[in-house]
Formats: C-alpha cells, structure tokens, sequence
C-alpha cells in the first residue's frame, strides 16, 4: 500500500512474483487470516489481470516448487519477492524455521549479502511498528 | 498483524471505505499507477471480494459524492478512512490541494483536530521512510 517499483516489472516477473508468495504462504502449511490479508494485498500492488489473480490464488492450493519460482524472475522481482517473503512470513507474528530456510534460499539465490534477511526482519519489525502507532493513533481517537 | 478492525467490517462499510479512498485517488483529476496500486493493496488488505473489486475500480472513472459516503459510513470507520486516503493522497509524492480539501472534510466528519491530523501526516511520512529503507537493504 506504500509507493513500490513490483507494478513497474514486466507483467510475467510481477506473476513469478506472486507465485513466490503464494508458496511462502503455503510453507508452515497454514493459512492464516494475516497472511491471507497479506498476501492480497501484496497481489493488488503487483497489478495482475483478473485471470491471473484467480491462477495465483490457485497455487495457494496447489504451492508451485520454490525452484520453478525462482527460475522467472530478474534480480530486482527476486529481491523484491524477497523483502515481500518476509513481510508474509512474519504476518502471522512468527517466522519459523522452515520459512526462515526458504527466505535465506531466496536471499542466497539473488546473491544478497549474509545479513540480508536478519535485516529485512528489522524492517519487517520496525513496519509493525509502524502500523500499530498508526492504528493506536486512531484507538486514541476513540478515549 | 497487518490487520485493524476494517478486516471485520461489514462488506457494505468495506464498499464505503473503498470508495472514499478512489475519491480521493481521483481528486485531483489525474489517477497516478502508484495509487492505483495502493487502492488494490488496501481492497486486499481487509479481503473484499473480487468482484465487488471490480465495481469499486469503476467508480475511478465515476467518482462518488463524498457527502453521501460520509452519511453511508460508519462514523466509528471514518477515523479509518481518513488514515488510508491520507496514505493515498501521499503516494505519488504530494498532496493537492483537492486532496487537502477532501482529507479536511474528512477529519471535520470524525471530529478529528488539527493537532490529530498533523500526526497523521506524521505517521504517513514515516510510513514511506521506512518502506524506502527495504530498497537499501535490497541494494535496488
């Protein structure tokens, strides 16, 4: 919902994108409804067709294989798909340790440096963070 | 986590809320992709339907009456509605004065202060900061 560059990748990047996080969200083998929300609304910014929203929600039923996602992405959908990883794998308030395997995969697979995902959950953290000021502003509101 | 109470309203106050964030997306006459694409994230964020999507993408090319959303609305949601389109009048980088004008008319709907709205600029302008920290991490 913030200002991104994912609607700016070729159309086939922005699905291998959504496709990534359908298998992330597939991983723990749950689907809560955090990272449900999560992962439409990191569908709306990636601005696919209709049809190709429905084939995505479809491999929330049937995860595709991390490698077959992998393979159709540039360096900035992967890196982009990374940092959007992290964001639904820590939707639910935990990342565990085979999500936390996947997303160093990804990381090591777009060459990003060592820390690359313990920094991307820094962020991640700090975003929480930063929506829960902003929903407490408004519970102020209501005092 | 992610998630605020919009996730569990009605799907009528979630057509409402929707609404209010095209008008202000529209405002300004001209409907940049970048709030395009905040306008989807937010309909996925709190799980409107698909296809009630698609009606809500079109009221972009016939934007509503703010004065009949405001009177649609749950007045507990417009505090709600006031942060988001604060958040997409900021999107593509400023906010006109159509925008302004509607955020005002909104915040006066909530009986929100200035001081209130001044936060939420605030928290608005963090919010981007930090989302533009991820490009460093990722080295983009």
């Amino acid at each position: 919902m913030l200002p991104d560059t994912v609607h700016k990748l070729p159309r086939e990047e922005r699905f291998a994108y959504a496709r990534l996080l359908a298998f992330m969200a597939r991983v723990d083998n749950e689907l809560s409804v955090d990272e449900m929300a999560m992962f439409e609304q990191r569908l709306g910014t990636a601005l696919l067709s209709p049809k190709q929203r429905e084939m995505i929600r479809s491999a929330l039923k049937t995860p595709p294989s991390l490698q077959s996602c992998l393979e159709n992405m540039g360096e900035e959908a992967g890196r982009l798909a990374l940092r959007d990883s992290v964001l639904m794998a820590a939707s639910d308030g935990t990342v565990d340790d085979d999500e936390r395997e996947v997303l160093e995969e990804i990381a090591e697979y777009f060459d990003l440096a060592d820390d690359a995902v313990d920094r991307l959950l820094n962020w991640t953290i700090e975003g929480y963070a930063w929506m829960a000021s902003g929903y407490e502003l408004l519970n102020d509101l209501s005092e | 986590m992610f998630t605020d109470p919009l996730g569990d309203s009605s799907p009528n106050d979630k057509i409402v809320y929707a609404s209010i964030l095209v008008l202000i997306a529209s405002a300004d006459g001209e409907l940049v992709r970048e709030e395009f694409c905040a306008i989807e994230a937010l309909m996925g964020r709190i799980l409107i339907h698909p296809e009630v999507r698609v009606d809500i993408r079109n009221l972009l090319t016939d934007p509503p009456d703010i004065d009949e959303l405001l009177l649609a609305i749950e007045p507990k949601l417009i505090k709600f509605a006031l942060r988001d389109a604060t958040l997409v009048a900021a999107i593509d980088g400023e906010y006109d004065e159509m925008e302004l004008a509607l955020i005002k008319k909104l915040a006066a709907a909530g009986n929100i202060d200035d001081n209130t709205l001044k936060e939420i600029f605030d928290w608005v302008s963090s919010g981007l900061n930090w989302h533009n920290q991820s490009l460093a991490i990722l080295e983009l």
